[in-house]
């Protein structure tokens, strides 16, 4: 009796585990996407460079500019922005080879890694979010 | 049987004290070794025969950066005189270069760091597109990189020009290739030059070991008479 109801806690608890499983591959993808597309500028750290490229890391524009996050990364970054207080200038080069798919493992990423957060999008949002 | 072990004693101290004065030579003996490193001279030369007080004198004539004259950030001419008796560092890049040029600047970050107190060094950043690096532009990237523009400084030229002594003054590369990130292709190098203004080494500046290798060299540089 006691094996049977420790085996039903344990699979219990490897349901509740698989979800979040799920997403930490969907986050590693993004992390190969950041390093193969981001990672020149905005560094592994996240921490930009100078005042040239803006830092990811801690970013308020993060916070502030979820919903667009997608849409910047695949046009690029033209106008002046302001990230924590300091203006930056430089032009971000567009990714527009970028899939929906791709985009979403890297903005969750970025989102995990820099910006602390456990609400990771899904592939549909991202999608409606591109289409606005 | 007191007094003998007194004197093994004695000589465990003696024997003891003779390995660390030997291991101690050896260590000065190697750091003398590394500080007589001598970087190489790079390009070509040529072997010039003069005749000095009546005897032959066979002296060894090496490539130098040719003649050129650019602009700096701040509308200043910057040319070979500007550099004379001093050792520099020199790269080509250009301010929306999506690629390499980012990490160039950080690992260029170090180096300006590590010497902006020594006035025996300059620091030389050429850029590859005029058109759209124009001197304000580049005068705001100076500052945005912290660089004060006398010791590093960012230098603009007519792009033939820039090209040209990229190739055959620093064996670097700079073309316009519509195909790649950006619109340019270029190397990645940071070139070492003397006070007699010789490549003395080029080094990969998007590596963080290659430029600590440039940083090391610029110390046995500046030793150099």
């Amino acid at each position: 009796m006691r094996v049977v109801v420790t085996l039903i806690v344990i699979v219990f608890f490897a349901a509740c585990m698989e979800a979040p499983n799920v997403n930490m591959q969907h986050v590693a993808h993004g992390q190969q996407l950041y390093e193969t597309h981001c990672v020149n500028c905005h560094q592994q750290d996240g921490k930009g460079i100078a005042r040239i490229v803006p830092p990811l890391l801690n970013a308020d524009y993060i916070v502030q500019n979820r919903n667009l996050l997608p849409q910047i990364i695949r046009n690029g970054m033209h106008q002046k922005i302001v990230v924590n207080g300091v203006m930056y200038q430089q032009k971000m080069p567009s990714n527009n080879k970028l899939t929906d798919a791709e985009l979403t493992a890297l903005v969750n990423f970025v989102e995990f890694r820099f910006a602390k957060s456990t609400q990771l999008l899904s592939a549909d949002s991202v999608t409606m979010l591109l289409r606005k | 049987m007191e007094k003998q072990l007194h004197k093994i004693n004695n000589m465990r101290n003696k024997i003891s004290y003779s390995i660390q004065a030997i291991t101690l030579i050896g260590l000065i003996g190697s750091c003398n070794f590394s500080t007589q490193n001598k970087l190489p001279i790079l390009g070509n030369r040529v072997a010039e025969e003069k005749i000095i007080d009546g005897e032959l004198v066979v002296d060894t004539i090496y490539q130098t950066i040719p003649a050129f004259s650019l602009l700096n950030q701040d509308s200043v001419l910057v040319d070979n005189e500007t550099v004379k008796g001093k050792i520099y560092v020199a790269d080509f890049f250009f301010t929306s270069c999506p690629t390499i040029c980012p990490i160039m600047k950080k690992e260029m970050i170090r180096v300006y760091e590590k010497f902006k107190e020594n006035n025996q060094v300059v620091i030389l950043s050429h850029t590859i597109d005029p058109d759209y690096d124009t001197l304000p532009l580049l005068r705001d990237y100076a500052n945005r990189l912290g660089a004060d523009g006398k010791q590093w400084m960012f230098l603009w030229g007519e792009r033939k020009q820039v090209y040209e002594l990229a190739e055959k003054g620093y064996y670097a590369s700079a073309a316009v290739d519509s195909t790649e990130p950006g619109g340019f292709i270029h190397s990645g190098g940071f070139i070492l030059v003397d006070k007699q203004q010789r490549v003395r080494g080029i080094y990969d500046g998007t590596s963080a070991t290659d430029v600590d290798k440039l940083m090391v060299d610029m110390d046995i540089l500046l030793k150099e008479q």
